[in-house]
């Protein structure tokens, strides 16, 4: 069904494949774009991408956004030695930035499980430092409502544990 | 299996063992738990059982070890002088990309133990650091990034040094010089932290001599019980050469001594002897006669075994050599890692480099060697163009009192690791240290203090000969 588009090329000279999401919305992109993803990249050098490349752990949503991330980074592999690279890189920066900071928990926690299915780095990369990043700051009780987690230990043995690393409970 | 995806990683079931590749529990301890900041990896393993098991497993911290030495730019690491207080405080400061450093933060401060005779190991071994009193025959490792310590069992006394520090130092070169008192005297032993990658053991190898003369080596192996025992390896008459207190370089898997010459009247020939952790044996390093006698230091420069050589009473040049493979071929080979002709560089740059006894390089950073130097001062030289600046003055961060200005042994500046490694008691080492972690948090900001002249004596010569040598080339 999808053979006609896969076939597609555009100006750039690119082959186009399409990704499909779990839900069934159909993504067109060039085999430069979806090679970032070390996933979909071994499809492409094994022939395999011809009807498409379905991703069922990948929701609609999810997977624009990780087509967003691959459209914008695209020229980072191959824009070595480009002077425009400076300022392209600081966009770059500027529309990272705004991605991971803008999602909420639920939707981040799914872009990591993306980004990990899809095997993207940097993008794994990010979005994990961006979650490292939130924790960092918090108390144990705090990571236990956000993950609701059960305090399983005793009272004497969590005593213990924070009396033996009291310094790491000054803040 | 898309239903699965909506939920966030799952925190419950955290595993000990290495995940598979594709689990959530792999994503949230391999991916995300990694890149917290030490505080928070400790702080957090009082979240639940599993979390704590995941947290201090040594799948986690060696891990976690990986991720900040990917990422990491160099801190340094120094101890302020001796104050009234009878304590020693260490410090950290990041240079980030080579960069002088605004602040330092305070890592710990222990109680009862001076830093006038502090000794401590070069670099850090696996996130430990091997500190004791030059003068006693006492030792600590410590975490400085936790205040983990263990005071290592009491070891037998070792003689005492010499007295008189002329006896024995090697003359014309610029070494190092402990202040010796008689009624104090260091004791003579040397003291290296290694660590053994087949075992996952750390060792404390201390050479030294006994009250009866003869000179022995004993091993203590972190987490064995047993204490102290006999090396494995017979001990060369070579290990009578020590330098007392100086502790030796350790560099993959190997400890190295740098000797002084056998007698003082002798050529100033210095070898530099060897230990492998792993099979407890010593040997030597050949070293070529002409640059055997001006080498003045040893150390791990990113990895590599260093020697400094100093010609800077002659000719101006200090010049660092690396050597491959020290300790596989009978020969090794030396190689220029870079020369520093101290007449090329700007005037004052050259003037305070001439006056330093001890300058010992710590590693690379943005691409350029950073130098630290008995006077608590770190440069960072630029081979390409031959340029110097200097990135850290330890009287920007700490009060350094006039008889303070030279480290007590050889350097007050390191480099500091960033690691979780904890250590176990028992075993017979018990915490007896009074360390004092609470002021961890607390920064102390760069504040402008003049370049004064250490001794203005010193320059007012060196400047006379550069005179007098510039218009030498001019008749």
């Amino acid at each position: 069904m999808a053979a006609a588009a896969a076939e597609a090329t555009i100006d750039g000279g690119g082959k186009m494949i399409i990704l499909i999401s779990a839900d069934g919305k159909r993504f067109e992109v060039t085999e430069a774009v979806a090679s970032q993803s070390q996933l979909i990249s071994n499809m492409i050098e094994d022939d395999c991408t011809e009807n498409g490349v379905r991703l069922p752990n990948v929701d609609g949503d999810i997977l624009t956004m990780v087509v967003d991330y691959c459209n914008m980074h695209a020229g980072d592999a191959a824009a070595d030695g480009d002077t425009t690279k400076a300022s392209s890189t600081e966009e770059l920066k500027k529309f990272d930035a705004e991605l991971v900071q803008a999602l909420e928990n639920p939707v981040l926690f799914k872009l990591i499980l993306a980004a990990n299915f899809l095997n993207i780095k940097s993008l794994l990369d990010m979005t994990c430092q961006r979650v490292a990043d939130m924790m960092s700051g918090k108390t144990p009780e705090q990571m236990r409502e956000t993950f609701s987690i059960e305090n399983d230990f005793t009272p004497e043995e969590e005593a213990a544990i924070r009396q033996e690393n009291a310094w790491a409970f000054d803040d | 299996m898309a239903s699965d995806d909506s939920s966030p990683p799952d925190a419950k079931r955290l595993r000990r063992s290495p995940p598979t590749s594709t689990s959530p529990d792999h994503l949230l301890v391999d991916e995300i738990l990694t890149r917290l900041p030490i505080a928070t990896a400790v702080r957090l393993r009082a979240v639940s059982r599993d979390w704590n098991a995941a947290l201090t497993s040594d799948h986690f911290i060696l891990a976690h070890r990986a991720r900040a030495a990917a990422a990491r730019h160099p801190e340094l690491l120094f101890f302020a002088p001796p104050d009234h207080r009878n304590t020693t405080t260490f410090y950290a400061c990041s240079l980030r990309g080579g960069e002088p450093p605004a602040a330092a933060r305070e890592l710990l401060t222990i109680d009862y133990f001076s830093a006038k005779h502090a000794v401590m190991s070069p670099t850090p071994c696996r996130g430990l650091t091997l500190v004791s009193d030059g003068r006693a025959p006492r030792y600590y490792l410590l975490n400085l990034s936790t205040g983990d310590h263990v005071a290592l069992p009491p070891c037998q006394p070792a003689a005492k040094a010499h007295p008189d520090p002329l006896a024995w130092l090697p003359r014309g070169t610029t070494s190092y010089l402990p202040s010796m008192t008689p009624w104090r005297p260091f004791e003579l032993s040397t003291t290296g932290l290694g660590f053994d990658t087949a075992t996952g053991e750390h060792k404390v190898v201390r050479l030294f001599k006994r009250r009866n003369g003869e000179h022995a080596c004993e091993v203590y192996t972190l987490g064995k019980p047993g204490g102290w025992r006999p090396c494995a390896g017979r001990v060369p008459a070579s290990a009578a050469s020590i330098l007392p207190a100086m502790p030796p370089v350790f560099v993959n898997g190997y400890l190295y001594w740098l000797l002084q010459p056998a007698a003082p009247g002798d050529e100033q020939i210095r070898r530099i002897l060897l230990f492998s952790i792993g099979a407890e044996q010593f040997g030597s390093v050949y070293v070529p006669p002409r640059l055997s006698s001006r080498m003045c230091h040893l150390a791990n420069l990113d990895g590599s075994l260093c020697a400094v050589f100093d010609y800077r009473g002659a000719g101006g040049v200090y010049g660092l050599f690396t050597c491959s493979e020290p300790s596989a071929s009978p020969s090794p080979s030396w190689s220029v890692r870079c020369s520093i002709y101290l007449n090329r560089l700007p005037r004052e740059v050259s003037d305070e480099l001439m006056e330093e006894r001890v300058i010992v390089p710590l590693c690379t950073a943005g691409g350029r060697i950073l130098l630290a130097t008995g006077r608590h001062e770190v440069f960072a030289y630029d081979a390409g163009r031959n340029a110097v600046e200097r990135v850290f003055r330890m009287q920007e961060f700490v009060d350094v009192p006039n008889d303070c200005r030279e480290a007590r042994l050889l350097l007050s500046v390191g480099l500091h690791d960033e690691c979780i490694a904890d250590l176990h008691p028992g075993a017979g080492g018990e915490r007896m240290l009074f360390v004092n972690t609470g002021r961890r948090g607390n920064t102390v900001v760069k504040r402008e203090v003049p370049v004064e002249y250490h001794d203005d004596s010193d320059r007012r010569f060196n400047v006379f000969f550069k005179d007098l040598a510039t218009m030498a080339a001019q008749i």
